[in-house]
């Protein structure tokens, strides 16, 4: 089989959600083949999921559906990198680098993290580099963990009326830090609005998953990454 | 089964990693079940009239719940249930609940499709956000003086008390908690119905202890509303709350959300799950009412085509082959004063009383808008729900068919209409002129597609 073919059939397993190991096994035959291992995931594993995103947009896909398709670029990426030259490692930890990064979390006390996975799926199918923190999460860790990965977005999810105040509370510790001007703050979840948005200082909203790619976009200069 | 039995199966059952359980097993084996069952969205029937299949649903479910059992989230563990367990819950069950006191005491009764036995029809603002403790009052009283068909009510949240913001975990949350149930007590007496049950009297608690705190002032004629997690997860926080409410001999009123677009995938997977959640609910939470709220992962609601067909499946399946008495929330994308809004109302509460189930009114406008709540979409929907009950399955679907094409266009970008306060007034309880005119013109409506309200 050619390069070009097991370039293509990995790019169709990650879009049929053949699964991490077969992708692994098809990554382990790109890699012997010497082809390109940066080229291919900018160029061909990226956009696949990409497609998988899009697919979801249309309601043709659901969320398994993305999350497998995650799953099965992370193994690809994996394999790929580990057998990268010196000077490959090098242009992939630029690429990496030079990324637009997104911290994303459920608040404080807030255990619903279904529409958050959504949103950290979309965007990473979109090609920002997500530091996704889970649910439960303090102020404080959304904070320290912006600050290690130079964070450009903090996404803030909560999906109950008593746990909203806690998107508050990141805004007012980022403040009271200093570094509330290093980062946009965008939050979403259930019973949020532009206006709740607003009233505690964040720098957008968004109604579902689809449109916070959108905000990101927006906020970070009018691309998507 | 005893409760420390189930806690004993959280802490000792089978582990397994949290995303494991949503994409290799939860996921999974629904697709499984969903391909060997052969079960098939159909659009143009969104009242699906056809018995072989509700009944396959049922069969589904009963295969995929013994596979995935129920997740703890503390533990990382599955609770598992045989079939004879699963079995002998459903027979234990009882299919009738005597709710409320005095002269509004009456009994809630499970249904089954087509049936002239009208619903039981739980009215409120469903947990849906308010500002304060004087628009908390007001809408309370509105929705019992002006829904005369209510059988109990389900109160709001509030999101402030004495003007400060309540917070999960420190004491606002406990206070916020005692002073919903409060207010709701006073808000029943002053409109004349002091024995309505109240279903969901600590909408504002999300912890144990302030959930506990508030269902203390409960009364022996109400219910506890308890959730579970989206999909098929319970927590300690949760089951805290379950083992207080048997042991005071609370009835659980057993809140379960599952999502389309999320880990249940399409119509069909979703439809099987609702039904699967039926046993999770009467082995997990202890469900005394069975309170499924399954909405749509991007419209937030449970009035689309898909969630229709999804939803009354389910209460088929469900109500022709147990007997547990199920009360299906229905949850509108338009808000107050919109008038596809109404229409949302009619067609879930059309579908819940002729599926076999009853039904809560009324989730608006998603759900997302403080105080974006309105009695009168809940007043035409109880009065709907009224008027098909008895109706045949086929017929009700020619009418929700008509009812789709009213609103169906406009779930992409609903209106979220207007605050409560912009459609009563807050002090005299008295609807606005206009939107009085529009609850009349909906009805006109109705009546000129078959519905006569």
């Amino acid at each position: 089989m050619s390069g070009e073919d097991l370039v293509k059939k990995l790019r169709e397993a990650i879009i049929n959600r053949e699964g991490a190991e077969v992708v692994r096994g098809m990554a382990e035959e790109i890699a012997q083949a010497g082809i390109d291992a940066v080229e291919v995931i900018q160029n061909d594993l990226v956009p696949a999921v990409k497609e998988v995103g899009d697919r979801f947009e249309r309601g043709e896909y659901f969320l398994t559906d993305m999350m497998l398709a995650a799953e099965a670029l992370e193994a690809a990426t994996e394999v790929l990198t580990h057998n990268l030259k010196e000077e490959g490692k090098r242009a992939f930890e630029d690429r990496i680098r030079t990324s637009k990064k997104v911290v994303i979390g459920v608040v404080k006390g807030d255990i619903h993290d279904i529409g958050k996975n959504m949103v950290a799926l979309l965007l990473r199918a979109n090609g920002y580099v997500v530091s996704d923190l889970g649910k439960d999460v303090s102020a404080k860790d959304f904070v320290d963990e912006a600050e290690k990965v130079g964070a450009h977005v903090i996404g803030l999810s909560a999906l109950l009326t008593t746990t909203l105040p806690f998107q508050g509370d990141v805004i007012n510790l980022l403040s009271e830090k200093g570094v509330r001007g290093k980062y946009k703050v965008i939050v979403g979840g259930g019973p949020t609005t532009s206006e709740w948005a607003t009233s505690i200082g964040a720098d957008g909203w968004a109604p579902d998953a689809s449109n916070a790619v959108r905000l990101v976009a927006e906020l970070l200069g009018g691309s998507i990454s | 089964m005893n409760y420390l039995e189930v806690t004993d199966r959280a802490l000792h059952g089978p582990m397994c990693k949290e995303r494991d359980y949503d994409l290799r097993i939860f996921s999974k084996k629904l697709a499984d079940v969903v391909k060997e069952h052969a079960i098939k969205y159909d659009p143009m029937d969104p009242i699906p009239s056809d018995n072989t299949l509700a009944d396959s649903v049922f069969q589904a479910a009963m295969d995929f719940y013994l596979q995935v059992g129920t997740f703890c989230l503390d533990t990382e563990r599955i609770i598992k249930f045989t079939e004879g367990e699963i079995k002998d819950a459903l027979k234990s069950s009882s299919p009738s609940v005597r709710f409320g006191e005095g002269r509004d005491a009456k009994i809630l009764e499970s249904r089954k499709p087509e049936s002239t036995k009208p619903p039981w029809i739980s009215v409120g603002s469903v947990g849906i956000a308010v500002s304060n403790e004087e628009i908390f009052s007001s809408l309370m009283r509105a929705y019992v003086e002006h829904v005369p068909l209510m059988d109990s009510l389900c109160t709001a949240a509030l999101t402030t008390i004495d003007g400060r913001q309540i917070r999960l975990g420190d004491p606002s949350e406990v206070e916020g908690s005692i002073r919903t149930v409060m207010l709701s007590k006073e808000a029943l007496r002053a409109s004349g119905r002091p024995g309505l049950p109240i279903v969901n009297g600590v909408a504002t608690a999300v912890s144990d202890k302030a959930a506990i705190a508030g269902s203390s002032l409960l009364g022996p004629g109400d219910a506890l509303e308890i959730g579970s997690i989206a999909e098929m997860k319970i927590d300690f926080n949760l089951m805290n709350k379950i083992t207080y409410a048997i042991a005071t001999g609370k009835r659980i009123w057993a809140g379960m959300g599952p999502i389309l677009g999320g880990y249940c995938g399409g119509p069909e997977g979703l439809t099987v799950a609702i039904t699967a959640y039926n046993f999770h609910a009467l082995l997990v939470q202890k469900a005394t009412v069975q309170h499924p709220y399954p909405v749509h992962y991007r419209y937030v609601c449970n009035s689309s085509r898909q969630m229709i067909w999804a939803a009354s499946l389910a209460y088929q399946a469900i109500s022709r082959n147990t007997h547990v008495p199920v009360v299906g929330l229905c949850y509108a994308a338009n808000g107050p004063g919109v008038e596809q809004g109404f229409y949302e109302a009619a067609a879930t509460a059309s579908t819940n009383a002729v599926s076999g189930v009853s039904m809560e009114i009324q989730g608006q406008a998603k759900g997302a808008h403080t105080d974006h709540l309105g009695p009168l979409e809940a007043r035409l929907a109880s009065e709907v729900a009224l008027a098909t009950t008895g109706m045949k399955r086929r017929d009700l679907n020619e009418i929700v068919k008509d009812l789709l094409k009213l609103y169906e266009g406009a779930l992409e970008k609903p209106d979220p209409g207007k605050k409560y306060q912009e459609c009563f007034d807050v002090r005299k309880i008295t609807p606005e002129q206009s939107y009085l005119e529009l609850y009349k013109k909906s009805a006109k409506t109705l009546e000129d597609i078959g519905i006569e309200v």
